[in-house]
This record gives C-alpha cells, sequence and structure tokens, in this order.
C-alpha cells in the first residue's frame, strides 16, 4: 500500500505537515477574533456547565482561591484547540496555564517547554546489535526521564534476547532475568521508529499525533480521544495507553518537560517515545543513548553529512524491521 | 409545528402503553441499562484498565460489537432494496422493521464506539468544523461520517412516511425516494467502510486483506435478516400487524443466500491461511490451533464454525426451511455464529500474537459484559419503541386527531 | 430507474475517489531508499542553535588531534582522573631497580590484574614507558600521552578506531550537536581487562512476567 517513495521534502512541506502557515486555532483564537466555530461551541456548553460549575464553587465554603484557580484553567484547558496549529502566542498561553496547573497539583515548579524543531535537522537513530548486552540500562532512565506510570511498568523500550542463529522475534525472550549478556544470545531493543510513512498519524480520527518537522512522531496528549487507533495501526509495538491514572511518585517527577514528551499525561491517552523531545530539541541526546553503558544506541541529525548517524548508514551494512510494509522507519540496526 | 408536537406525544403514549408482558420486557430491559450504566460509571472513574484490554489487545468486546452491529444496520438495505426499487410488495410491511432495526443498531454502534474511547470528554474533537477532522485518510473519520449519515437517513425516511400517514395523507414517492436510493448505496458503505477500517492495516496481517470486505456484506447479509426474521416473528405473535409468511420465507431465501456466500468465502480465507502457512498466518494458527498453552479462543471459533456450517445446511435444505421451527432455529444459531465471528474470530485474534510475537490472551471483564448487555438492552428498548410507534400508524389505528 | 442506480453507483465511487486522490502522491515515481534520499537532501555546515560543549557535565575538555578524522572531536581530560598521577612521584627510580627492592614485600599495583591478551604477547611495559612513567609508549617508541591513549589502542584495534572515529563504536557526551564528544576507549574499558563484565540487568519486569505465568 504505502511505497517507501514519498520524498521527505515532501513529507514535511507546510501544508502536509502543518508546521507553518498556522490556521489560527484554539482558546486564544476567542479573545482575538469575535466568534469562530470553537467558540461557539464553548459557549454554548459553558452556558450549560458554568452555571453548575459557579453554583460549586461560590457556594462551597471550602473552595479557596486556588481551588477556583485550577477550574478557571481546567476549563480553558479542555476548550484549547490542536497544538500545532496554535499560534506561537497559544502555545505560550497553554504552557503558562499547564505551568500554573502542575504548581497547583504539586507544590513545585516544573517547567514546560514548547521548543520548535530547529532548521535542517531531521532525527535518526542506529541501534548497533553487535554491541546490546541486555543490561536493560536504557529502559530505567527512558522511564525515569519520561514520567512513564509506574504502576503498570508502562516502558517504550523493549530488549529482546534472540537466541543465535536467528532473528525471529515470536521465539524472543522479552522478559529475561538473568546475567547478560547470557551464552548463546544477543539483544535488539525497539522502541517507537518514528517513521517516515507512519501508518499511526494516517489513522488517527482527530489528528492528534503528527510527524513534527524534525521526523519526531508526536501527540498532542490533550486533543487524544483515546480510541487506540494508531495502536491497532502500529507493526513495531511503539505506542502505550494509559489503561489507568498514571501515577509517579512526587519526588521521582522529572521537572524538565515538553509539551509535546514527558509532561504528566491522564488516563485514557496514547503516548510514545519522542527521542525525549525535551532533551533532543535542546541538542541532548536521548535518555536511552545516555545512560547505554555499551555505546549499542546511536542519534544525530540525518541531514548533517558529518553526523554519527549518517557515518552508520553510510559505511555499515544496515536494515530496519519489516521494511515491506513501507514505513521508513528513521531507526536502523547494524552490526560490528 | 403542533401537529409534530402532537405526533411526537402520541408516539411516547403509544411507546410507553402495552400489555404486562412489554412492560415486563422493557422493565427488564431498563434494569439491564441501569446496570450498564453503573458499570460505565466505574470504567470511567477506573480508566479502561477495568476492561480485558491491554497494550497487546487494545481492542476487544467493545469493538467487536461495533463491528457486527455495523453489519446488522446495513441489511437493513436487504429489504429497502426490494421494495422500493423492485416493487417488491411483500417486503414492504418489513421494511418499517428493518430500518426501525438499522436505527437501534446504529444507536448501539455509536454507544459501543463511546464506551471504548479513552477519553470520551473530549470526543467533540469529532465534530466535524469543531473538532479536527482526519479526513479522508482515516477510515475511522470516515465511519463516523458515513454511520451518522446513515442514521440520519433512517431516521428521516421512516419519519417522513410515518408522519405523513399519521395526517392522514399518502407519502410522495418523488420525496423520499432519492433518500431511499442513497441509503441503498449508503448501506453497503457503511460495512466497506468498517471493513476497510481493519483491512487498511498492513501491521494486522489477520485483517489486511481483499476479501474482509466482501466478506463482511455477506455476514451482515446473513445475520442481519436473520435477526429481522426473527423480529417479524414476535411481532406477528404479539401484534395485530399481520405479516404473511410468504414475506417471512423470502427473505430467509436472502439469508441463506448470503449465508452460502459467507461459508465460501471462510473457506477460501482458511485455505489461504493453511495450504501453504507464512509468517502472517500465525493469527489464524493461534485462533484454530491455538499456540502452545494458549488456546483461549479456539472453543470460541470451533462453536461459531459448527454453528455456522448447521445452520446453513438446514437453511440449504428446503424442506427444513419451510419448516418455520427449523427454520427459527437455524436463524437464531447463525446470528450467534457470525456475532462470535465478528468477535472472538476477527477483532480478538487481529492482535494476537503482537507485532514481536508475544501472546497475550483477552478475556473480557465483568464491567465490559455489563456495558455490553445494556448497550444491548438499550438497543432492543429503542427498537420495541420504534415498533410500538410504527405498527399503529401503519395499521391506520394511530391518526392525527384534532383536539375538540 | 437504471439511471438512478448509475448515479449512485458514480456518487460512491466519488467518494472512494476522494481517498485515492489523496493518496496518490504515495505510487508515483520509482523507488527511492530513504537512504538515498537523505543523501540528496543533506545540508553542509549547519549553524546548531546548541553547542555540545555546553551540554556535556564532567571533566574538562580536551581536543583530540588525529590525521585521518573529518573533524576534531574532544576528548575528557585524563590524567585528573588517575589517582596517583603523575607516576613520576613515586617512580623515581627505573622499574628493574624497584623490582629487586620489593622481592618480598608486597608489589605496587598489585590489585591489578592483566587480563588483556597473552601474557607472553602483553605485559606492563607493552603500553607504559619504562623510561618515563607519566607516559605510555607505542610499538614504534614513539610517546603518546594519557590524554591521548586512544593512539595506543589503534595499534591494534583499528577496526574499531575507525568506527569509533566515524561514530558507530563508542559513547557519545554531548549530544548529538556539534562539536562532537567522545569517550575515549579507556572510559569504557579498563585497558588492563578491557572485556565487559556480565551482571544482571537493571530491572525486570515483574508485571509481563506475571501475565506470562497466568496466561
Amino acid at each position: 500500500m504505502k511505497h517507501p517513495n514519498k520524498s521527505i521534502n515532501k513529507e514535511c512541506s507546510p501544508d502536509s505537515c502543518g508546521c507553518q502557515n498556522d490556521k489560527p486555532d484554539g482558546f486564544e483564537q476567542k479573545l482575538n477574533k469575535p466568534i469562530n466555530r470553537r467558540g461557539m461551541f464553548q459557549q454554548l456548553t459553558a452556558s450549560l456547565l458554568t452555571g453548575a460549575g459557579l453554583v460549586n464553587s461560590s457556594c462551597s465554603v471550602t473552595a479557596t482561591d486556588d481551588k477556583r484557580e485550577k477550574k478557571q484553567l481546567e476549563w480553558e484547558e479542555y476548550f484549547k484547540g490542536n497544538y500545532r496549529l496554535m499560534s506561537d502566542n497559544e502555545k505560550q498561553d497553554t504552557v503558562k496555564r499547564l505551568e500554573r496547573l502542575y504548581e497547583l497539583n504539586n507544590g513545585n515548579h516544573a517547567s514546560i517547554s514548547s521548543e520548535q524543531p530547529s532548521e535542517n535537522v531531521l532525527f535518526g537513530y542506529a541501534f548497533n546489535i553487535s554491541k546490546c548486552q541486555g543490561y536493560m540500562d536504557c529502559v530505567n532512565a527512558c522511564v525515569q526521564e519520561n514520567n512513564q506510570d509506574r504502576n503498570s511498568q508502562m516502558q517504550y523500550i523493549r530488549i529482546h534476547e534472540h537466541q543465535n542463529g536467528q532473528i525471529n522475534f515470536d521465539l524472543a525472550d522479552d522478559d529475561f532475568y538473568h546475567e547478560v549478556p547470557a551464552a548463546g544470545h544477543f539483544y535488539i531493543g525497539t522502541q517507537c521508529f518514528h517513521c517516515e510513512n507512519p501508518p499511526c498519524v494516517e489513522v488517527c480520527p482527530v489528528k492528534a499525533t503528527w510527524k513534527e518537522k524534525d521526523g519526531i512522531v508526536v501527540i498532542d496528549y490533550d486533543w487524544c480521544i483515546g480510541c487506540r487507533y494508531c495502536m491497532a495501526a502500529c507493526p513495531y509495538d511503539g505506542r502505550r495507553f494509559n489503561w489507568a491514572t498514571p501515577e509517579i511518585p512526587t519526588e521521582e517527577i522529572n521537572k524538565d518537560q515538553h509539551y509535546l514528551g514527558n509532561r504528566l499525561r491522564k488516563k485514557g491517552v496514547m503516548e510514545k517515545c519522542t527521542f525525549c523531545i525535551q532533551r533532543s530539541r535542546k541538542g541532548n541526546n536521548p535518555a536511552c543513548v545516555d545512560a547505554c553503558p555499551t555505546g549499542a544506541r546511536i542519534f544525530g541529525n540525518l541531514l548533517d553529512p558529518n553526523s554519527e548517524i549518517r557515518w552508520v548508514l553510510d559505511n555499515k551494512k544496515v536494515f530496519r524491521l519489516k521494511e515491506d510494509l513501507g514505513t521508513e522507519p528513521k531507526f536502523w540496526y547494524f552490526m560490528d | 409545528m403542533s401537529i409534530i408536537i402532537q405526533f411526537v406525544k402520541d408516539g411516547i403514549k403509544s411507546a410507553s402503553s402495552g400489555n404486562k408482558t412489554y412492560h415486563l420486557w422493557m422493565g427488564s430491559l431498563t434494569l439491564l441499562m441501569i446496570l450498564g450504566a453503573y458499570a460505565y460509571s466505574v470504567q470511567l472513574k477506573e480508566g479502561l484498565t477495568v476492561t480485558g484490554m491491554s497494550d497487546n489487545v487494545s481492542w476487544g468486546l467493545y469493538i467487536s460489537n461495533f463491528t457486527f452491529l455495523v453489519g446488522v444496520a446495513a441489511a437493513a438495505v436487504m429489504l429497502v432494496l426490494p421494495t422500493y426499487i423492485l416493487k417488491d410488495i411483500d417486503f414492504s410491511k418489513a421494511v418499517l422493521i428493518g430500518e426501525g432495526l438499522a436505527v437501534s443498531a446504529l444507536v448501539m454502534c455509536l454507544a459501543f464506539v463511546t464506551v471504548d474511547l479513552g477519553n470520551p470528554a473530549k470526543a467533540w474533537h469529532l465534530i466535524p468544523f469543531i473538532g479536527l477532522f482526519n479526513w479522508p485518510n482515516s477510515m475511522l473519520s470516515w465511519d463516523v461520517l458515513v454511520l451518522n449519515g446513515y442514521l440520519f437517513i433512517n431516521l428521516t425516511i421512516p419519519f417522513y412516511i410515518l408522519y405523513t400517514k399519521y395526517i392522514g395523507k399518502k407519502p410522495n414517492e418523488k420525496l423520499y425516494f432519492p433518500g431511499v436510493l442513497i441509503s441503498v448505496f449508503w448501506a453497503i458503505g457503511i460495512h466497506l467502510v468498517t471493513a476497510f477500517l481493519y483491512a487498511g492495516l498492513p501491521a494486522r496481517p489477520f485483517w489486511n486483506s481483499a476479501l474482509l470486505g466482501p466478506r463482511f456484506l455477506a455476514s451482515a447479509f446473513a445475520a442481519g435478516p436473520a435477526l429481522i426474521i426473527l423480529a417479524l416473528e414476535v411481532i406477528r405473535k404479539y401484534s395485530e400487524y399481520k405479516i404473511e409468511t410468504k414475506t417471512i420465507r423470502k427473505i430467509s431465501l436472502v439469508v441463506t443466500v448470503a449465508a452460502q456466500i459467507n461459508l465460501i468465502m471462510l473457506f477460501s480465507e482458511l485455505f489461504k491461511e493453511f495450504y501453504a502457512p507464512t509468517h502472517h498466518s500465525s493469527s489464524a494458527i493461534y485462533l484454530f490451533f491455538g499456540i502452545g498453552d494458549k488456546t483461549a479462543l479456539m472453543p470460541w471459533i470451533y462453536t461459531s464454525l459448527a454453528l455456522n456450517i448447521v445452520a446453513t445446511i438446514i437453511l440449504t435444505v428446503h424442506l427444513l426451511r419451510n419448516d418455520l421451527r427449523w427454520m427459527n432455529l437455524a436463524l437464531i444459531m447463525l446470528f450467534v455464529a457470525i456475532w462470535i465471528d465478528k468477535g472472538m474470530g476477527l477483532i480478538i485474534p487481529g492482535f494476537i500474537p503482537g507485532s514481536y510475537g508475544d501472546i497475550v490472551e483477552y478475556f473480557p471483564s465483568w464491567v465490559e459484559v455489563f456495558v455490553t448487555l445494556g448497550i444491548w438492552a438499550m438497543g432492543f428498548f429503542i427498537f420495541s419503541a420504534l415498533i410500538k410507534i410504527g405498527i399503529p400508524i401503519e395499521i391506520g389505528k394511530l391518526r392525527f386527531q384534532k383536539k375538540d | 430507474m437504471n439511471k438512478y442506480i448509475f448515479q449512485g453507483i458514480i456518487f460512491i465511487t466519488m467518494g472512494f475517489l476522494g481517498i485515492s486522490c489523496d493518496s496518490l502522491h504515495k505510487f508515483k515515481g520509482e523507488h527511492h531508499s530513504l537512504a538515498e534520499e537523505l543523501r540528496k537532501i543533506s545540508v553542509d555546515s549547519i549553524n546548531y542553535k546548541f553547542d555540545a560543549r555546553d551540554i556535556y557535565k564532567g571533566n574538562s575538555l580536551i581536543l583530540a588531534y588525529t590525521s585521518d578524522s573529518i573533524h576534531n572531536f574532544y576528548l575528557p581530560e585524563r590524567t585528573s582522573e588517575i589517582t596517583s598521577f603523575p607516576c613520576l612521584s613515586c617512580h623515581t627510580e627505573p622499574l628493574e631497580d624497584l623490582k629487586n627492592k620489593q622481592e618480598n614485600g608486597k608489589q605496587a599495583h598489585w590489585d591489578i590484574k592483566i587480563n588483556h591478551a597473552e601474557n607472553n604477547v602483553m605485559g606492563c611495559i607493552t603500553c607504559h614507558d619504562q623510561n618515563s612513567m607519566d607516559g605510555l609508549t607505542a610499538i614504534n617508541k614513539g610517546k603518546i600521552t594519557y590524554n591521548e591513549s586512544f593512539k595506543l589502542c589503534l595499534q591494534c584495534h583499528s577496526t574499531q578506531y575507525n568506527d569509533w572515529l566515524g561514530g558507530a563504536h563508542g559513547k557519545s557526551l554531548g549530544g548529538w550537536v556539534e562539536p562532537r564528544i567522545m569517550n575515549n576507549c579507556v572510559n569504557c574499558h579498563d585497558p588492563h581487562s578491557p572485556a565487559f563484565e556480565p551482571r544482571w540487568p537493571a530491572r525486570l519486569n515483574t508485571i509481563k512476567l506475571k501475565e506470562q505465568t497466568s496466561n
């Protein structure tokens, strides 16, 4: 169905990507323009709901200013637009609201970034099968960095223990717990591959997930309706769903956050690896690359001919998983 | 305007009055709906973690029922087609029943999709122009459009016909005929779109088959009219609405042909999966034979297969089909067989084994079962009420009467 | 009547054309690989907003000079990491004299076990300069500093060295932006015993394990 001849240029053109030529949308628009469809919808429902809300907050003796402010912020958040259609001002506003809400909920400050993709950057990743020893340090680092639910042990990365002689994921063990590397075995890690032709993006009915200009496939957690169609469409098990409210001990929360990355999620929405967007957009490597003790993980800019990732692609024999599906993952495997 | 208000009032009055059996029936449906609502409130509070679904099997009983019911809704066309286009008088009496069934099935479809959402508060993102609609790329956005469109058509046409009859006029064919024509194609559309929703996913080889769409249609045109016949039998028995055995026989012929085609397609699928099994056959292998000690779906699929074959044989043999008792039995068997086939035989095994061969089995939790029962009860409730309004108007009992 | 049916078919077909038009661009043209595409749209000398030296947290950096690398890159400074550097603060006499003195007592560096190539191939002075203990020695008796110890390793491990220069081996420290900051060989490999030891994985997925056993 999907042939791998979609050019990257085309893919990142403003109209298909929505990164530029932003249409005004979202909550802020209501203040700038007389009225729009969402504004109308908001006012319509507001008349139904504020009645109840006002009675609730004004009559209750326990309702403090904080509570009222929280309600107000949640109200505004509920009606905001899709992140990728927001103007820069709207992005700033929602970030401010989210930071304030975090402060009201957790009592301390977290910074939520809305750092945009840089020019001439397309992220790619390479995984050295010869080097990975199955130590799982990457998984721990990922969970801590990205504020994943501790209760359900949600993880973006899977390490598959294969027996020598074949690459057959059906026979691989994903839950090994013995000294590693085990004799006669090798290890392959998988996570979201940030496909150039992402089937998950194609199927989302509300455009809550998309490919950013720098190639990262992201989710707007506040726009996702939780239908899980993307989960069914992903051939790589790259997506995770919050079946319950995610729980993280307050002292373990990573407060260096990004709107499209590791900010705290709610129940009932999708999430996934974002190449640690809060780190990579600032020039840093994803947490898994940093944590890997064997240097099996390589990350970088595919458009930069001098980058490490490009050296690997040009000089090593690389392959990708399920290439026949035409998804064009930006995640390559190679051996020494 | 006041006539419409009177129409609605009379309708509600007609739907809420009946004998003891009717009240008992509606009462027990209401009880099931309340239980379902309670179960759903638990799910809303705790999240979808209270269901049997997991990251591996991310769609379960809800989406299975949704898929099946789209077929039932589409099958109303089976009756519309001959009645209006071929002017077959025999079917006309069954058409209102069929469209009533389509409406209730569609409401159930939309309910099943809604309860499956993890974040239903944001469901407004799905409304075109207010939210952000990924059309035409996402088959789910197509489905939302065609299902709501089909619901609209199936509400307006019967409403128009009933209303004109209610005020004592004859419905104008030129006015409703184009709508009927569209609904014929639309019905095929809704089921094809729903099939494409799955068939368009190369990630799930079990679904990624060109035969999925046609097979959806064949099975739907067996299960849908089967339910209509069973409904007609009940209506015939409990109301003054006269439905001739000839009508039922004709619809059962439709069921028979559809069931036969469905079976042929099933066997060609089995041939493809098992004659030369590839890596892509692993879902079918799991479904029919189990992998290792993971065999949870085997009882389901063999029950479905056996019911399907026996029912089709009964329907194929004229002697048996013409005996209404045998026919009804066969229809019930066929209905159950196709219901299992769409859920435990299609949606669930599509996820097993997972992307990397991991096998996590699925079994619905009590919350899922109760919510599902509740939605089915709601469907039957709506269907019964619609029939209770439609029949008196059709037989001329309910007419607009000026006050004083 | 047939006219209506025909119109209906056209109507539905148009609907589906909606999708196909959109996906048509997928089928145009010949096959291109993503890698090929990348080569075409590469951009030389990109100005990055961020500097890897600001991201890097650790020891002071030294610029590594190699004859064959396209770009110079940084390594963490090494000598300050070595506990008893400079070596000459103890090694005031030639090695042979020290050895003779300590014949019965406990030897210095007793904890170092060499597990690097065969014993008869490599010994201490294969790498350590016995004439000037503050430095290392190459096979051709050339001098190599501790900070640039990779030049010692590359004498045998040329494949790994080339991979390291390119970026397929070793560990990047400063993020993906320029300049490159790499771990030196000895930052990951103990030069006296360079192989990685087996150990327990950092975590066990208890929930997935439960799923497996209960099913």
